[in-house]
């Protein structure tokens, strides 16, 4: 795993524009920094780092279901992840019927030069975002970068985000081929509406009648959900929270409607920063985790203080570092994990953050800041590998 | 090779503009109402649109809708029972009892199409087409504004039952959490 100075493609902005990438710059009033998509650097693995990286991806999917299976006939555990408790025979339902999930994204620690194994930090197991950047741009920069002369024919990228969720979308679709899936989320987060609007892309590619409804208008008639044209929606994908939705107005209904969702009901478990100390407890010592608790270590260990829900790096503490994030979250509680240092090339930390579409692993995306925690600023660097 | 071997986006690449203008993929499209009169129409919109609309309405259809030398001819073109015979207009507008010995189309009422957007009602008034309705209820024919598809007024039919809507998406807009739901 390197950091390399590279040189961008020339108009490289009107080249991400033409994808629909309209946030590869932002604003640094808000975000401290104008950058969000850096091509001037790129890191480089070797296949052998790809394969871990790999590898310790669908362990740890294999482990969160795991978890899920136990979790959700465990009422205290149920309450630890403080979810609803009305919501607790939707979850054991929608796990017995084994709903599909779509997308998620384990945050991983991976530093190769310390420690061959890449550890757990978080799984995005609900509403990750970076799909677009690291499906589509920066596929279109490594194939360019090649045609350009910059890179070699055989450089590769451990990329089959685009082609999973092809794969996942085409299985859907065959379950209910007449029906509509909607999409929902957020419309004045560009951020999100671009994630949205790219699995909603490729499922209309694939054969699937779509519309998008932004979160605020889907309505309720006493017995469906609705589109604007009081149409019932029973098939939806939502870049939306869980922990808000349950917790909403129209919350109380979730549970009378027949609605497949995306992600289904049973991620509101892994969705949770919760699971990091049910995973430990459960799989102790395993090489893909971190030591993790409900309650403070003991003196003399790094840790970082998580609250259960939260986004964006907020409301992190690092003691041993003096950090403490902004934010609104923490109020449902916190869970401790054993600090991870990752690897700082130029003075700037990397996260690998590794893709599970549909069940299968599908690649990564790297995110890069200068201080140990990423947040919603921090920049996408693409990356490549020499097979 | 790790990496898709093909990309192809039919929606994102042409949908970044409107995304950032708030997620509205639909295109703007003209939706029109039918009323039998200003009074019907008062149940969707205010009264000056009702009663200019229907003035307008009347105006249209005395200049434009077709007239036939009988009323045979009239009938066979436009339903039985659907014409009527043509008045003569005075100059103050009102019409005499006296006919022309001519025939046209009996008007039913007119309607009023608006620019809706996403299903949303409001009528924008510069934008707003009206037109008279003329011909037999059963075999509709639309007057010279042809391109406004003409719907069942909505009191004509059941109402579907009304939803309750923003009773998702309330966290996110309050309080100083991230825009973005994502992470």
């Amino acid at each position: 795993m390197e950091r390399l100075t590279v040189r961008p493609r020339d108009n490289w902005q009107q080249r991400v524009e033409s994808l629909g990438f309209g946030f590869h710059t932002v604003d640094p009033e808000i975000y401290g920094d104008a950058t969000y998509w850096d091509e001037t650097c790129a890191y480089r693995f070797t296949a052998e780092q790809v394969d871990a990286l790999d590898d310790a991806t669908a362990t740890l999917y294999d482990l969160c279901l795991d978890l899920v299976d136990r979790v959700v006939h465990t009422p205290s555990m149920l309450e630890q992840l403080r979810i609803p408790e009305g919501f607790w025979p939707l979850l054991a339902q929608s796990w017995k019927t084994r709903d599909h999930d779509l997308i998620g994204r384990f945050d991983l620690c991976y530093n190769p030069a310390v420690d061959p194994q890449p550890k757990l930090l978080e799984f995005n197991a609900d509403t990750p975002t970076s799909l677009f950047e690291a499906g589509v741009v920066q596929w279109f920069w490594l194939q360019e970068m090649i045609e350009q002369g910059q890179l070699p024919a055989e450089a590769d990228q451990f990329n089959q985000i685009h082609e999973h969720l092809e794969g996942g979308l085409t299985h859907l679709h065959k379950q209910r081929p007449n029906d509509t899936m909607y999409f929902t989320c957020h419309p004045d987060s560009v951020e999100d509406v671009t994630t949205t609007e790219y699995i909603r892309d490729i499922a209309g590619q694939v054969g699937i009648t779509t519309e998008f409804i932004s979160i605020g208008d889907i309505g309720w008639n006493n017995q469906n959900f609705t589109d604007l044209d009081e149409k019932p929606i029973t098939w939806l994908f939502k870049l939306y929270p869980w922990e808000w939705l349950t917790r909403e107005e129209f919350g109380q209904h979730i549970a009378h409607t027949t609605m497949q969702w995306f992600e289904p009901p049973w991620k509101m478990i892994l969705s949770n920063k919760g699971i990091l100390p049910l995973l430990w407890a459960m799989f102790p010592d395993h090489p893909n985790l971190l030591p993790a608790d409900f309650n403070p270590p003991p003196s003399g260990v790094e840790y970082v203080k998580k609250p259960l829900f939260s986004r964006e790096g907020e409301n992190l503490i690092i003691p041993h570092l003096g950090i403490e994030t902004a934010g609104s979250y923490g109020a449902e509680g916190h869970v401790y994990q054993q600090f991870c240092p990752l690897p700082e090339f130029s003075g700037r930390s990397a996260v690998v953050g590794s893709w599970i579409i549909a069940g299968r692993t599908a690649g990564i995306g790297i995110r890069e800041d200068n201080g140990p925690v990423t947040r919603n600023s921090s920049r996408f660097v693409p990356h490549f590998f020499m097979p | 090779m790790r990496r898709s071997a093909k990309i192809s986006l039919a929606l994102l690449s042409s949908i970044s503009a409107i995304a950032l203008t708030g997620c509205d993929d639909k295109p703007e499209e003209m939706s029109s109402y039918f009323f039998e009169s200003p009074q019907q129409c008062l149940s969707t919109f205010d009264q000056k649109t009702c009663e200019d609309a229907a003035n307008q309405a009347v105006e249209t259809y005395q200049k434009t809708a077709p007239v036939y030398t009988s009323k045979s001819e009239c009938e066979a073109a436009q339903g039985p029972g659907a014409c009527t015979e043509q008045a003569t207009a005075k100059t103050d507008g009102s019409n005499t009892s006296s006919g022309t010995g001519m025939f046209m189309p009996m008007m039913m009422g007119y309607f009023i199409g608006s620019m809706m957007n996403r299903g949303g009602g409001a009528f924008s008034g510069p934008d707003a087409k009206t037109g008279p309705y003329y011909g037999t209820s059963n075999n509709p024919v639309p007057g010279k504004a042809a391109d406004v598809k003409v719907n069942t007024p909505p009191k004509a039919t059941a109402p579907a039952p009304r939803s309750m809507r923003q009773g998702f998406g309330t966290t996110s807009s309050s309080g100083s959490r991230s825009m973005s739901s994502g992470s």
